[in-house]
């Protein structure tokens, strides 16, 4: 009975604090501290980004991407500190644009940097969609050279996401918390397997990279980098569902953290193997062909492969599944506040299934015709980690120009001292990745081949 | 209602005052609950994890037997046979779990219907398929480790099976049913690259060959073909450590059943229709023998294979350590055995003799018994349980029609008719096919049961047990309504 009053009043001082700023509880609060956790470790998926992006410039630079990701992950950890103290002081369902246009007292600013956020999210939940679109056409050995059929897998996934989010948020919420296990158990068993089966090289080979420089060294950090960004952002789902979570002061920042941790660990453990797994580059391979797959293949045959896949292809559905229901309630939030074009229509509310029904179709049309158009994971991937950095740019921005608000209205996951110089790395670090990234994209034919 | 502070065993106020009318006093009813109370943590998962965890070891060992002279059809058709009786098993068995919600699963049933003397039996037997089982398990898991390592296979089934003795009694229901889930969901996945091994060579020519079609080779391949449904009866004697019993134990049920039935048609399809019956049915290890057959050059498919199989054995043996533990306790708590096999551990709650002692007699019994008639003993144990309870429900069912309305209907009538008819035939068929071999044996057990029955058991009974009371309370409803 007592748990039961503490649980009502947490609640109640919850929706105090949203009225505080501006807001009516509008959502139902059902959230606890590990669904929030699960819906931010869902999105980052290292089975989807880390597997869909392996083999980007692999045969360049080796297996420098265990120290890429090393460093990648030590920044991004910075910049989920960063976001995770904005998160506790506005724990707000639109995420960065709502917190830069309260840190900034500027809409228009706001309204920048949700738009870009919007261009990421529909970017983040295409890639995923048409990273498993290519998954699922090796698996199923459909012919994998022509676009059309990928494509085709891309919109069955699209479509399958669309209705699970329109008829089903039961499920979604489901699919977060089985998203945790099936990552987990899919790293566990294919490190396990991979390790056990696949010692082609050694350790010292694997980790040892002084020897193996071919071209400079900016050259060999930056070529695994996207894979690395790319997987490692979107923590900040976890601010999406604010509005829905118990206690999300508290919650929310803590959730973003421990997502960008876990993942960290996993997907370090991942690489190494996958790295010690790795054939002989020099055979030939079918250009084609996922490396990430290759190699599992390779390691584990024919049948374990299939088995082990299941497991992959359920993880990708899972993080699809949920990155399209932050990009649904990003673009209601921001329709919400009349930010986008149409916004009456975007926020209507189907009183039958009790979800912003149009919402879902945007978000459903927006992710199948980028693929449609560009049919390139790296430029989708590309695009995705351009829009989310600079949305965190943006606030990051707002942050350092704004940091007397944050001292003065902290919340329950607060920097301290340590807050002023976290915001100025994680800004330079986010500013890193944007610039990093158009650069890329002027080379996109050739990449990075004339370093 | 009365129910205890910590527990939520709840016994009615009329359970108590009719009992109290009968034998007891007030105080030793209340001294009971405070005793005996079980702690309610399992939910529908739980259940699913009891029911389809036993079952684990069946689609890796002995099935194949059942092939014997008649071929795959004959053993679909023991499929088919087992299926429908396991299938009104359940269908009356989701009724009375909920009615009788009481550790005892089919002594209590039985208590209600048919009286004390064939409850008791329907208790021993229900003690026998489980610690049979669990010395069939036992048996091919020791042959198991001896064929991945010869050299220590006997001193790793000894210690495995010890670790799950005292995970069971150490740990909290809840670490032991994680635990258990771990290894079902590991043993699931296991059966799962079985299928996906074999679904490309599946040939029809294979499973539909013609054979000659015998009653004779039903009767034969039915025990064998049991080990696929074998021990799934766990799940009805949960019902007193269900949190909400009316929900939970219809679904525990049926998902359950329909998870084996899943599991044992997919396995005759992906085995029997990969390899010729004639090699498989010799095999001591069918899955595996279809698996090298048919996968030779994949040394990685049957390396995993090969070690991770040995996880349905353990969700197995968890699974019918279970099963006897918790028979025993009700058989003991309700006087029928000594009274220390019911002690509980103050905070634990776990029936710790009820463990060991059964235990350690499935330990010795693969080294006494063979294995056929370990496999034929704990069918024939489980069928007549099942027999027993059948009828018990229909006692039941026109005793007291207020609680079966819906299984008034003449349809449901007809399959528990017929659900007789086909059980009644399975015995009259195995005492045929088996047991005259093994008179001795049988009367010998018969004998020491029925003693302790009418020498130690008819004075001990508890009137205070649980499912002793039921009983009463039905005797005096029926007392009531005849004097109307």
């Amino acid at each position: 009975m007592e748990t039961k009053n503490q649980f009502e009043s947490q609640i109640e001082k919850d929706i105090y604090d949203l009225n505080r700023l501006g807001y009516a509880q509008e959502l139902y609060r059902t959230i606890g501290g590990f669904s929030n956790f699960a819906i931010t470790f869902s999105v980052i998926s290292i089975l989807s980004g880390l597997l869909f992006l392996y083999g980007d410039g692999q045969q360049l630079a080796g297996h420098w991407n265990v120290w890429t990701w090393g460093v990648v992950c030590f920044f991004q950890i910075i910049l989920a500190l960063a976001l995770g103290e904005i998160a506790s002081i506005y724990p707000l369902a639109g995420g960065v644009y709502k917190w830069t246009e309260l840190l900034s007292n500027n809409r228009s600013m706001g309204t920048v940097c949700g738009y870009f956020s919007i261009i990421g999210w529909i970017a983040c939940t295409a890639g995923i969609e048409f990273g498993m679109g290519i998954f699922l056409t090796y698996y199923l050995d459909l012919d994998y050279k022509n676009p059309w059929i990928i494509l085709g897998m891309t919109g069955i996934i699209i479509l399958l996401h669309s209705l699970i989010n329109i008829y089903g948020i039961r499920i979604v919420t489901w699919f977060n918390d089985f998203s945790v296990n099936v990552h987990i158990i899919g790293v566990v068993i294919l490190v396990s397997l991979l390790l056990i089966f696949g010692q082609k090289n050694t350790a010292s080979n694997t980790f040892l990279i002084i020897d193996k420089l071919n071209g400079s060294l900016v050259a060999q950090f930056a070529q695994p980098l996207l894979m690395s960004a790319w997987t490692l952002m979107a923590f900040d789902a976890a601010a999406s569902v604010s509005e829905e979570s118990i206690n999300p002061s508290k919650v929310v920042p803590w959730g973003m953290f421990y997502a960008v941790v876990v993942s960290a660990f996993l997907g370090v453990i991942l690489l190494i193997s996958l790295n010690l797994a790795l054939p002989d580059l020099n055979q030939p391979v079918d250009p084609e062909m996922p490396l990430s797959l290759y190699v599992i293949r390779h390691t584990t045959g024919p049948t374990i492969y299939k088995f082990i896949m299941g497991f992959i292809l359920m993880a990708q559905f899972a993080a699809g599944l949920s990155s399209q229901t932050v990009l649904i309630r990003i673009l209601y939030s921001f329709s919400r506040d009349d930010g986008l074009p149409l916004s009456k229509l975007w926020r209507r509310v189907s009183s039958r299934y009790d979800t912003p029904i149009y919402s879902v179709f945007l978000a459903g049309t927006l992710t199948f015709l980028l693929s449609l158009l560009t049919r390139n994971l790296y430029f989708i991937t590309s695009l995705s980690t351009m829009g989310m950095y600079l949305s965190y740019v943006i606030t990051l921005g707002a942050a350092i120009w704004g940091h007397q608000k944050i001292k003065e209205n902290f919340g329950a996951f607060y920097l301290g001292k340590f807050g002023t110089s976290i915001r100025l790395i994680s800004f330079t670090w986010a500013l890193f990745i944007v610039g990093f990234i158009i650069f890329l994209s002027f080379v996109k034919t050739e990449r990075l081949l004339w370093f | 209602m009365h129910q205890d502070k910590e527990s939520s065993l709840v016994f009615s106020n009329d359970m108590i005052s009719d009992a109290q009318n009968i034998v007891i006093t007030n105080r030793v009813a209340e001294d009971f609950l405070q005793n005996q109370y079980l702690k309610k943590n399992l939910d529908i998962k739980s259940l699913w994890v009891l029911g389809v965890g036993t079952i684990m070891a069946g689609p890796f060992i002995g099935w194949n037997r059942g092939l014997g002279e008649a071929g795959p059809l004959v053993v679909l058709l023991a499929l088919i046979i087992l299926s429908l009786y396991y299938f009104v098993f359940f269908l009356i068995t989701s009724k009375l779990s909920v009615l009788f919600p009481y550790i005892g699963g089919p002594y209590a049933y039985v208590r209600q219907g048919l009286g004390a003397f064939w409850a008791y039996w329907a208790g021993v037997l229900t003690c026998f398929e489980f610690i049979g089982g669990t010395a069939v398990v036992l048996a091919v898991f020791r042959n198991y480790l001896t064929f991945i390592n010869s050299e220590y296979s006997t001193l790793l089934y000894v210690g495995i099976f010890t670790l799950l003795l005292i995970n069971l009694q150490f740990f909290s229901a809840r670490i032991m049913t994680f635990v258990h889930y771990c290894i079902t969901c590991c043993a699931l996945g296991v059966l799962i690259i079985f299928f996906l091994g074999t679904y490309e060579t599946v040939q029809s020519t294979n499973l539909f060959i013609a054979t000659s079609f015998s009653w004779q080779g039903i009767l034969y391949a039915l025990p064998f073909v049991s080990l696929f449904f074998l021990g799934l009866e766990n799940i009805t004697m949960t019902a007193e450590e269900v949190r909400y019993p009316e929900r939970s134990m219809p679904y525990g049920l049926y998902i359950g059943f329909l998870t084996a039935v899943v599991i044992s048609f997919s396995i005759w399809y992906f085995a029997v229709g990969s390899v010729n019956w004639q090699l498989l049915k010799t095999s001591e290890f069918p899955l595996l023998f279809t698996l090298a057959h048919v996968q030779s050059e994949d040394r990685v498919l049957l390396s995993i294979f090969t070690v991770m199989g040995s996880v349905g054995f353990i969700a197995a043996l968890q699974g019918f350590i279970n099963g006897y533990s918790r028979q025993v306790y009700a058989l003991s708590r309700g006087g029928y055995f000594p009274s220390f096999l019911s002690k509980l551990h103050p905070t634990r709650k776990s029936y710790y003799y009820a463990i060991i002692i059964p235990g350690a007699i499935s330990l010795a019994l693969p080294y006494l018994v063979s294995l056929d008639l370990l496999i034929v003993g704990a069918f024939y144990s489980a069928v007549c349980v099942h027999l027993l309870v059948i009828i018990s429900f229909i006692i039941i069912r026109n005793s007291e029609p207020e609680f079966f309305y819906s299984y008034k209907r003449i349809s449901y009538t007809c399959l528990l008719y017929l659900t007789v008819v086909i059980l009644m035939s399975i015995l009259f068929g195995l005492v045929d096919n088996y047991l005259f071999q093994n008179w001795k044996i049988i009367v010998f057990i018969l004998t020491i049961f029925s003693l302790n029955y009418f020498i130690w058991g008819v004075k001990n009974i508890r009137h205070e047990a649980p499912e002793e009371a039921a009983a009463a309370l039905k005797m005096r409803r029926n007392r009531i309504r005849f004097l109307k």
